[in-house]
């Protein structure tokens, strides 16, 4: 039969569309080189208790409820995929946080404002189980937070 | 490996909703394959930086906890049609991406 030889004729050809589409690819990265990258914070990212989170984040300023609003289903069918909208009218916000409780690590997204941008942030994130979320707005003198509880049906977090 | 940066922007009001969407594993270093049952190792978008006409307006920092093919919106102020919108990331192996649009 003639059929492994068409096979083999297909796959090649689709071999060398993905060689140059790759090698296309390549070359646009390039433009981004010469940035500079803030650095990440390595040591906020490793913290597991929201607690201590919120201790290193903000240190000792006071931290006050409500100012901020999140957005956060009741239930996620999928934790691998929970969508989260954090929205603030508080004047001047520099910095917004997004924690679960009980993720492996409770830090999920910190999100640093200047003045042309708006505070607010959208964005998916995993849930290993049913936790609190928290999200903050952090201003010049103190950091605003509430809390949603969001129960998950299917974790998302390993395991 | 190439990762997809795509990026589009709505103005409505004086405000201008950036939407980025990146096609990105965002393996957590947490997770067994299946297959091989060793784990996965990390593999994670960690900084993501929206700009307009090259100054940095938001700056994200992202943890293992952000989902595969992050989808995230941010929204700008004062933004004037013909402005340069762009964004770019970087991951923990150092991959880098980037798109940039006009406001329209």
């Amino acid at each position: 039969m003639n059929l492994p030889r068409r096979t083999f004729l297909k796959q090649a050809f689709s071999g060398t569309a993905l060689a140059v589409a790759a090698g296309a690819g390549l070359l646009r990265p390039t433009q981004a080189l010469a940035r500079t990258w803030p650095t990440w914070p390595a040591q906020s990212f490793h913290i597991k208790h929201w607690q201590a989170l919120e201790h290193s984040l903000f240190g000792s300023k006071p931290v006050v409820n409500g100012g901020v609003h999140l957005h956060a289903p009741l239930e996620a069918e999928n934790g691998a995929v929970v969508p989260m909208v954090i929205s603030t009218k508080l004047a001047a916000p520099k910095r917004l946080a997004l924690a679960v409780d009980h993720n492996p690590y409770a830090l999920a997204t910190l999100v640093n404002l200047t003045p042309h941008a708006v505070g607010f942030f959208n964005v998916r994130i995993k849930m290993g189980k049913t936790s609190r979320v928290r999200a903050y707005v952090e201003t010049a003198d103190r950091v605003h937070t509430v809390d949603r509880l969001v129960k998950v049906t299917i974790g998302g977090c390993g395991g | 490996m190439h990762i997809a940066t795509r990026m589009k922007t709505r103005t409505q009001g004086g405000i201008t909703e950036v939407l980025i969407l990146v096609n990105h594993p965002m393996d957590t270093g947490l997770v067994k394959s299946p297959l091989t049952h060793k784990i996965i190792p990390a593999h994670f978008i960690k900084t993501l930086t929206v700009a307009i006409n090259h100054e940095p307006a938001v700056i994200t920092d992202m943890g293992i906890a952000v989902s595969k093919d992050p989808l995230i919106a941010v929204k700008l102020k004062g933004a004037k049609s013909g402005d340069l919108v762009s964004v770019d990331w970087i991951d923990n192996e150092g991959m880098t991406g980037h798109a940039e649009t006009h406001v329209s």
